[in-house]
């Protein structure tokens, strides 16, 4: 097992957002979320011929994970209310 | 410009370009760059006609428009929920479990031909019938299901004359799916009279048909093949389409599948990948693979297919691209709440109902009789408010699923519950475990990709939207 630490700015991400990407990750590595003050701190651990390659997607998966956590500060109450009246107006029709 | 905000939107990756959707079902792709300044709200650097078209579709809109767009995505979010919840219109029935062949992968654990106890009793007819009176709507398919139905006949023919009388006020077609092993010219004769469609089996050439599909009596390949060209030319008005399911072996020839079905002149090809039930479940190792190896096959196939302008149209895609473009409900394992009763109900030989095909397959190898909505003697109106029902279905809106819920393609795709509990043990699943997650998120992936990158693709995927929809 080899491990790669990943750090993040807590104001770009926070921890339920983190956690989405880190479902992504193969099952066969683990990791670990240390919160250190103004950052998140992954540490990965896996095979070391796959370290690489999978830090690698951990890193795409954070990024995006940065976006939606950014568009979702906005939107998400949005969503939610969309999703909440379309499914209150289907039990009202029934 | 300035005045453009957001409306809720998911969003995946592909090579160079992005795909964004939203609750309406609306998708736009976009470049890379698009992508990033519609993040950074840069609106001004998208093309207008990308704008434009954000706009229509309910990605941007002005400030002043928020609240009614978001009424806008309520409602046709609202509708396409509605959608999903009609009555099913899918009834598939198990006249034996009885089969003359022997497959490899059989989903539904068959039995062999002289087994006793494995068909379907004929004064079950009737309550079967009341069933489907009352859990449907105008238009209904009913499906003969095996095991080999046509080894159990009798019960067929008493079966769809019974619902002519039943189901007079409704248009109901009739299926039987079937691997031709049994049949005959007086069969047959009886199937075009009664205006019957056959769905068989045909796995490729020769070698892999009858390696996948086995029969101790025939050569299943010979006679698929015989029985297609005579009911070809003797029988016109039979309607019959085929499917293929993958195995291992399929994966270097893929070309022999489109060959075969061309040779055949049959238009409709259905390429599936085996799932994971019945004997399937403990010859994966042997007859399985990764959903890579899939795709790779699958991508090739279809590659031959618009390269070669071969008029044939590939199901799989064209369910993938109907639940995008026209946001078809009708495929069961592409619906959010799952397609548990609400996508097919099946009743099965034993006298048991369940709410999918897959539900029953299960049940065959663990009896968990959870997966049971109820007895067919049991009158409808007890049947399917019960607690299986919705201990079933409870989890299936995928928009909240984990995994699922930041999905670009969580407005197209499905739960398939039954999957899930199968293969992980809940109902739920971790999606990055999940097989069936993979192979959608891939198909959705190469669909869309196509259809926005490779004209030939477009052309020949607009083709089948338009012949087929």
């Amino acid at each position: 097992m080899k491990n790669k630490i990943l750090k993040v700015l807590k104001s770009n991400i926070d921890e339920l957002s983190l956690r989405k990407s880190l479902y992504w990750i193969n099952t066969e590595c683990l990791w670990e979320i240390n919160d250190e003050n103004e950052c998140w701190s992954v540490c990965l651990s896996c095979d070391s011929s796959n370290i690489e390659k999978e830090y690698m997607h951990l890193n795409a998966l954070v990024n995006d994970h940065i976006i939606r956590y950014k568009l979702s500060s906005n939107l998400q109450t949005t969503r939610e209310r969309i999703i909440s009246n379309a499914l209150s107006k289907l039990a009202l029709d029934e | 410009m300035s005045d453009l905000t957001k409306l809720p939107f998911n969003f995946r990756r592909l090579h160079n370009s992005v795909i964004v959707s939203n609750l309406a079902g609306q998708h736009q792709f976009l470049s890379k760059e698009e992508f990033e300044y519609l993040v950074e709200s840069q609106y001004q650097r998208i093309p207008q006609h990308i704008l434009a078209s954000l706009e229509s579709k309910n990605f941007i809109c002005n400030n002043s428009e928020v609240e009614m767009r978001t009424k806008i995505l309520t409602s046709k979010y609202a509708s396409r929920v509605y959608n999903s919840l009609l009555p099913p219109s899918l009834f598939l029935v198990v006249p034996t479990l009885r089969c003359d062949h022997d497959c490899h992968y059989c989903q539904v654990s068959r039995v062999s031909e002289s087994a006793s106890g494995y068909d379907l009793e004929e004064k079950h007819i009737n309550d079967i019938l009341h069933h489907i009176n009352f859990l449907s709507r105008e238009y209904i398919k009913i499906e003969f299901q095996g095991g080999e139905p046509l080894l159990n006949f009798s019960f067929v023919k008493k079966f769809v004359t019974k619902a002519r009388e039943v189901l007079a006020n409704k248009k109901v077609e009739f299926v039987i799916a079937t691997a031709l092993g049994p049949i005959d010219s007086n069969k047959l004769d009886w199937i075009q009279d009664n205006n019957i469609q056959l769905s068989v089996s045909l796995d490729g050439s020769e070698l892999i048909h009858n390696k996948n599909r086995p029969s101790k009596q025939i050569n299943s390949f010979k006679n698929t093949v015989d029985t297609i060209t005579k009911i070809q030319n003797s029988y016109k008005n039979i309607d019959i389409s085929a499917l293929s399911t993958i195995t291992k072996e399929s994966l270097s020839a893929q070309t022999d599948i489109v060959e075969t079905y061309t040779k055949l002149n049959l238009k409709e090809l259905f390429i599936r990948p085996l799932s994971p039930y019945g004997f399937a479940t403990d010859t994966w190792s042997k007859l399985g693979y990764t959903a890579d190896e899939f795709m790779k096959f699958y991508e090739d196939t279809l590659d031959y297919i618009v390269r070669s302008k071969i008029k044939v149209v590939e199901f799989s895609a064209l369910l993938h691209l109907k639940r995008i473009f026209s946001q078809s409900t009708t495929y069961v394992d592409l619906k959010s709440p799952a397609g548990i009763v609400f996508g097919a109900v099946c009743f099965d030989y034993n006298g048991n109902i369940f709410g999918s095909d897959e539900s029953r397959m299960l049940w065959a190898t663990t009896k968990s009789n959870e997966l049971i909505l109820g007895k067919i003697s049991s009158p409808p109106k007890e049947t399917y408010k019960n607690q299986n029902t919705l201990a079933l279905l409870k989890d299936t809106f995928i928009e909240v699923n984990p995994g699922c819920s930041e999905c670009a393609y969580s407005q197209y795709c499905g739960a398939d519950p039954v999957h899930h509990l199968s293969t992980q043990g809940d109902l739920v699943g971790h999606k990055k475990n999940s097989f069936f997650c993979e192979i959608e998120t891939k198909m959705f992936d190469f669909v869309f990709n196509k259809y926005y990158t490779d004209n030939s693709y477009k052309k020949m995927f607009n083709n089948w939207l338009g012949e087929c929809c």
